[in-house]
């Protein structure tokens, strides 16, 4: 009867833990994803000039938020999911995110500024 | 017209304030121990603010467009780009929020590295919040509502 309690407290630290990397997850991707969308607009020739900046359509912005949320969240559950059955890459997976979104936070700055 | 001017004011003000309420749970997490009933309420609440600064400057959008846009872009080309940049870092500030948030109050009392690299997470959505405040204000200032 302990042994399955404790199997259970277990258990249940181990899924808040899955959670909590898979917020991070979420932190990490979702901007990504919107300056990756970014990107794309600028390369495929969209909105590079002030004068395309004026005629585009607000949606864009939404559209470009809703998105990258949307796989943000996608992201965290599959690897939420994906640690469930790797309970061993718990910590070293917290510990890159920890150095991924200080990155993230500067490419996206970088991308901001130059593609606006 | 004037509800866009005080919606503006009250989205500013938000923003200002998001930078430091963003900084406060960056504070509180960065030595990684578990939290107290009063700074899960802490946590929470500072991610509530930057969810409704970007809400409240989502909603106000249409109406920059229609009336601010344009003479924005003909008072200054440059401000009105870095209007643009603002929006896109907004973006980063409220993931990097939500997701630290998720991270701050769900981690179990053992994971005291996520709730470090929460902090961090929350350490530079407070930097970058006050660089999109102060390009708000600056564009602000050149043509607003």
């Amino acid at each position: 009867m302990s042994a399955a309690t404790d199997r259970a407290a277990a258990a249940r630290v181990e899924r808040r833990e899955r959670i909590a990397i898979g917020g991070l997850v979420l932190a990490w991707v979702t901007p990504s994803t919107y300056a990756a969308q970014r990107v794309l607009e600028v390369a495929l020739g969209e909105a590079g000039s002030p004068a395309m900046v004026l005629r585009a359509v607000h949606t864009m912005y939404y559209w470009r938020a809703g998105v990258a949320l949307w796989w943000g969240i996608t992201a965290a559950v599959l690897a939420a999911a994906w640690l469930e059955r790797r309970p061993q890459h718990l910590a070293p997976a917290g510990r890159w995110l920890g150095y991924l979104l200080p990155l993230t936070a500067a490419i996206v700055l970088i991308v901001s500024f130059a593609l606006p | 017209m004037m509800l866009d001017r005080i919606l503006q004011a009250v989205h500013g003000h938000l923003g200002v304030l998001t930078a430091a309420a963003l900084l406060h749970p960056a504070l509180l997490l960065r030595a990684g121990k578990p939290l107290g009933r009063r700074n899960v309420w802490s946590v929470a609440l500072s991610t509530a603010f930057a969810v409704s600064a970007w809400a409240s400057g989502a909603w106000i959008y249409a109406g920059y467009r229609a009336l601010v846009k344009r003479p924005l872009f003909l008072a200054s080309e440059r401000a009105g780009l870095l209007f643009e940049t603002k929006e896109h870092l907004a973006v980063l500030v409220v993931g990097f929020a939500a997701g630290a948030c998720v991270a701050a109050l769900l981690a179990p009392r053992e994971a005291a590295g996520l709730r470090r690299t929460a902090a961090v997470a929350y350490a530079a959505a407070a930097l970058v919040c006050l660089i999109v405040s102060a390009l708000g204000t600056w564009v602000t200032a050149i043509r607003g509502f």
